[in-house]
């Protein structure tokens, strides 16, 4: 299924695959997942692992009853085990404009669907199931997830045919996704986050609220970090707005002051509200970045227990 | 402001350079597919506003830059406001200020002098901090430093006077005096209204100044022109010429009156003499007019001071004289030539002057008021003559008879081959010449070299020689007035040189006469006041005096009712090889009284710091972001 899935996809590295193949990508809150999986269930389970003892109550399969215990103290105690589940992982994909820029290393938008599929491949691998949603006012694509391998035919299709146009719609796409899935999932956003910093927080804060393990790529290309432009440029709005031609020296330092600030900004807000915030710069290997994220997710927030040790 | 360079005044539009190359390099952009536009619409929008300023000014340094480079190539001058506080201008400034007679001539009510103050005011004023001026006024002729600020007007040095002025002599002392100084730069302000005789005194020669050629400090003479273009139509002056005549009962003046006009006219005179103010109406003509001044003197009046003015005009300075006559009461005359005819010759010809005594006595002290003597011929004054002679006597020396020798080839004789017609004892009261011509000499001796030779014989031996003693005269006559001798006895020239000789006794016996203007040493006269205005000094007045030693006359020098004038080229030639330049009246042509000051070291230093500015603008907008970009990449 694997080799046949990304044999004709220009973003899957059967290489990169392999290597993934050996990780296993583990979750920090209990799921509440639809069928037996390799995650922590939030409810109790026919798992090995004992979990805690509690009084009979009347509805109470007596086949549960610890008939040892009884013995020993006259009294019905219910021995409950651990559930495991499998998770539903939904990955934001910004397609806007601005994820086309390329400053020669590769556009962010390639970078974003590298780490998408790659992950996404992985998941459905390990039994989870795995939905896309890619935002932008241009065109929306939502994808609810499945853990089938087939589904991730379509997931491919959706993710190869999707193209980076117009304006962000990331924060509107967010607070719909934290609407729709009512259950507990994974949501790993892939953005530039070049939206007002207090909007995209308030977004993600939503998927948080509704107790979503939230991750946030930040993909950023380094000449927008560094901005050494040395003539002046007209500068064309990917997204479609206004160009403006400006001397870079003349604003180099208001403009690294301000992107700044944002990055700072974001930072500090997905710190606060717990969120899994990676910030990955286009020139390097995606795959970098992909591992990074898998080994360390799970302690992120010193919480432990999403998977099966 | 002038540039000693102006071709380069053209290239100032190239001071644009750095906006054009700006605004080309703005047009010759390069497009960018730009993601985070959010930022760079803040940046341009905000912060850039600060960053747009500093790029304005460093292009406006580098335009500041080019055009004070340009400026600087042009060589700007400039005279007066900003070259005040940075023109070094002259280390010296000697203001040499001719206080003559001269110089009171007005013109619209405004004299020379006052026009002079008026120019040298704004000249001092418009001089750098650093300059040193001194003062010296042709009265005192004294070097006096000018403290800065200070109202020329309100001093006493430069009031008006009846001096004269000798520029030529003041412009030595002011050379000396920068000599001294050792400084490098140097100029001599002379406010002057050109009158020949205060640069050329006494008709003299210009002057040599080839010794100051060599001398390292850069001396510039600024000749500030006051001279009355016009002459005020009505101008007068007064004059007295030759000695008073007396003649028992009035005294006899010799009065000269000039006139700008020539027209005739009715002149009021006014006559101020023993407590007594007369008033004459004088009928002139012409634009000099002579006449004798009739004063009533009586017989036993020994002395007359008086004063004769006329009504004030464009020049009141020389509008008066004053006139302080003395007698000297009856010469006695000495006659001893040691040859009876010739006593009796000599005493003939001097019984025609009035008041003098009876011959001395035949053994009287030459101490005794004795004026005039004749003697016998002697190679040597004995000691009593001779002191007798340098305390003022006047001593005729005539050969003895047996001493004469024949001279010339027949009876005829020998006639006088030249003598000095114009002055002395050979011409008459009145300034004509002695008729010597009709001289004729048959017996004379050879006269001692001493002395000067007054006539001398067709043979080229001296007639007559005059040698002067201290205070008096010894005249030597290398004849006798006897006719075996000469014809001097026909009278017409023995009487006029005689009484000649007895008015000079005379007038050397009387301490106090009619003086000029700073001959008399006024500390030899010692204790003085005025006898009309309370104000006036001897220093620097035309008026009478009362001294010691009895009544003092004093009126302005004959130069300077001299009226010529030397042109600009003459008083540069006079200046040769000094450099001397003339600067018209500042209000009515271009003058300069300060020397121009080139801008050259300025604008380069202003280059300079501009390009600093720039430099420094530049390195306020270098940023190192690099620092930041790795932090940030660190997730």
């Amino acid at each position: 299924m694997a080799s046949k899935a990304h044999s004709s996809r220009p973003f899957l590295d059967a290489g990169v695959l392999s290597r993934l193949s050996r990780m296993a990508y583990e979750v920090n809150n209990p799921m509440l997942g639809s069928i037996t999986g390799m995650h922590r269930s939030a409810t109790r389970g026919s798992s090995v692992e004992f979990a805690e003892y509690r009084k009979y109550v009347h509805g109470d399969d007596p086949k549960n009853i610890d008939w040892q215990v009884y013995a020993r103290s006259d009294r019905f105690y219910i021995k409950e085990f651990e559930a495991d589940t499998n998770l539903r992982a939904y990955i934001v994909v910004d397609s806007s404009g601005s994820m086309n820029f390329d400053s020669g290393q590769g556009t962010r938008f390639d970078f974003a669907r590298n780490v998408a599929s790659h992950l996404a491949y992985t998941l459905v691998k390990q039994g989870d199931a795995v939905g896309l949603h890619c935002c932008s006012e241009r065109e929306t694509v939502d994808l609810p997830a499945r853990q089938a391998p087939s589904h991730l035919h379509t997931y491919f299709d959706l993710l190869e045919g999707m193209k980076a146009e117009g304006e962000s719609t990331l924060a509107e796409a967010l607070h719909g996704l934290a609407e729709r899935v009512q259950r507990r999932a994974v949501v790993l956003v892939l953005s530039d986050g070049f939206i007002p910093a207090p909007e995209l927080l308030s977004a993600l804060q939503h998927l948080c609220f509704c107790r979503h393990d939230v991750s946030f790529f930040h993909l950023l290309d380094p000449q927008e970090l560094s901005f050494d432009f040395t003539r002046p440029v007209r500068f064309v709005d990917l997204e479609g707005g206004a160009d403006l031609v400006a001397d870079p020296s003349v604003m180099q330092s208001t403009y690294l002051d301000g992107i700044h600030h944002h990055l700072e900004a974001l930072k500090e807000g997905c710190r606060k509200f717990q969120i899994d915030y990676r910030q990955a710069l286009v020139n390097e290997p995606f795959e970098k970045a992909l591992t990074s994220y898998l080994l360390g997710h799970a302690g992120m927030f010193g919480k432990k227990g999403g998977g099966r040790k | 402001m002038t540039a000693l360079s102006p071709l380069f005044l053209w290239l100032i539009p190239l001071a644009l350079l750095p906006v054009i190359i700006h605004l080309l390099n703005r047009l010759r952009y390069q497009t960018v597919q730009w993601a985070a536009m959010m930022f760079l619409r803040s940046a341009d929008r905000d912060a850039s506003r600060r960053a747009k300023i500093r790029q304005w000014l460093i292009l406006a340094a580098r335009c500041l830059m080019l055009l004070m480079f340009l400026l600087a190539l042009a060589r700007l001058q400039s005279k007066g406001g900003l070259a005040r506080f940075f023109d070094s201008g002259s280390n010296l400034v000697i203001i040499l200020f001719d206080r003559s007679a001269s110089m009171e001539q007005s013109r619209g009510g405004v004299s020379g002098r006052e026009r002079a103050l008026r120019l040298l005011s704004q000249g001092l004023s418009e001089l750098g901090p650093g300059a040193r001026v001194i003062w010296m006024d042709s009265v005192t002729g004294e070097l006096m430093p000018l403290p800065n600020g200070i109202d020329l007007e309100r001093l006493p040095m430069v009031q008006a006077s009846d001096t004269s002025s000798d520029l030529s002599g003041m412009l030595r002392s002011a050379l000396q005096e920068i000599a001294r100084a050792g400084v490098s730069k140097a100029e001599v302000w002379i406010p002057t209204d050109r009158q020949a005789s205060a640069w050329l005194p006494d008709g003299a020669n210009p002057p040599d100044w080839s010794e100051w050629e060599g001398m390292t400090t850069q001396v510039t003479l600024r000749l500030l022109d006051v001279a009355q273009v016009q002459r005020d139509p009505g101008n007068r002056s007064l004059q007295v010429r030759g000695e008073p005549q007396w003649n028992g009962q009035e005294l006899a003046l010799q009065m000269r009156l000039y006139r700008d006009r020539a027209d005739a006219e009715s002149v009021p005179l006014q006559i101020d003499f023993g407590g007594l103010s007369l008033r004459e109406e004088l009928m002139v003509e012409g634009q000099s007019f002579t006449w004798e001044q009739m004063l009533p003197v009586s017989e036993n009046q020994t002395q007359l001071h008086a004063e004769i003015t006329l009504p004030a005009d464009s020049n009141p300075a020389d509008n008066r004289i004053a006139v302080s006559w003395k007698n000297s009461g009856a010469i006695l005359v000495s006659v001893e030539s040691g040859d009876v005819e010739v006593d009796r010759v000599m005493s003939a010809a001097l019984l025609p002057q009035p008041g003098l005594r009876e011959p001395a006595p035949a053994g009287s002290r030459l101490d005794e008021n004795i004026d005039v003597k004749v003697s016998e011929l002697s190679a040597a004054l004995s000691a009593e003559e001779q002191k007798w002679v340098e305390e003022g006597g006047i001593l005729l020396q005539v050969p003895s008879v047996t001493d004469l020798v024949a001279v010339g080839e027949d009876d005829y004789g020998v006639g006088i081959e030249s003598w000095e017609e114009i002055s002395g004892v050979l011409s008459t009261e009145q300034r004509e010449p002695l008729r010597m011509d009709l001289v004729r000499v048959f017996e004379a001796v050879d006269l001692p070299e001493s002395g000067v030779s007054l006539a001398e014989l067709e043979s080229g031996t001296p007639f007559l020689t005059r040698e002067v003693l201290g205070e008096g005269v010894v005249y030597r006559l290398a004849t006798l007035p006897i006719p075996d001798a000469s014809n001097l006895d026909a009278g017409y020239v023995l009487v006029p040189m005689l009484q000649r000789m007895l008015l000079e006794g005379g007038r050397m016996g009387g301490r106090f006469g009619t003086h000029a203007l700073g001959d008399v040493d006024l500390g030899v006269i010692g204790e003085w006041s005025s006898m009309g205005d309370p104000e006036a000094s001897p220093l620097l007045n035309v008026g009478r005096y009362r001294a010691e030693g009895g009544v003092l006359a004093l009126n302005r020098k004959e130069q300077e009712d001299r009226r010529e004038t030397l042109s600009v080229i003459e008083l540069k030639e006079w200046a040769e090889p000094l450099d001397l330049r003339v600067f018209e009246d500042r209000t009515e042509v271009d003058t300069e009284l300060t020397s121009r000051f080139e801008y050259t070291s300025l604008l380069l230093l202003l280059a300079f710091v501009f390009l600093v500015i720039e430099s420094w603008l530049l390195t306020l907008n270098v940023r190192r972001p690099s620092k930041k970009t790795s932090a940030w990449s660190v997730a």
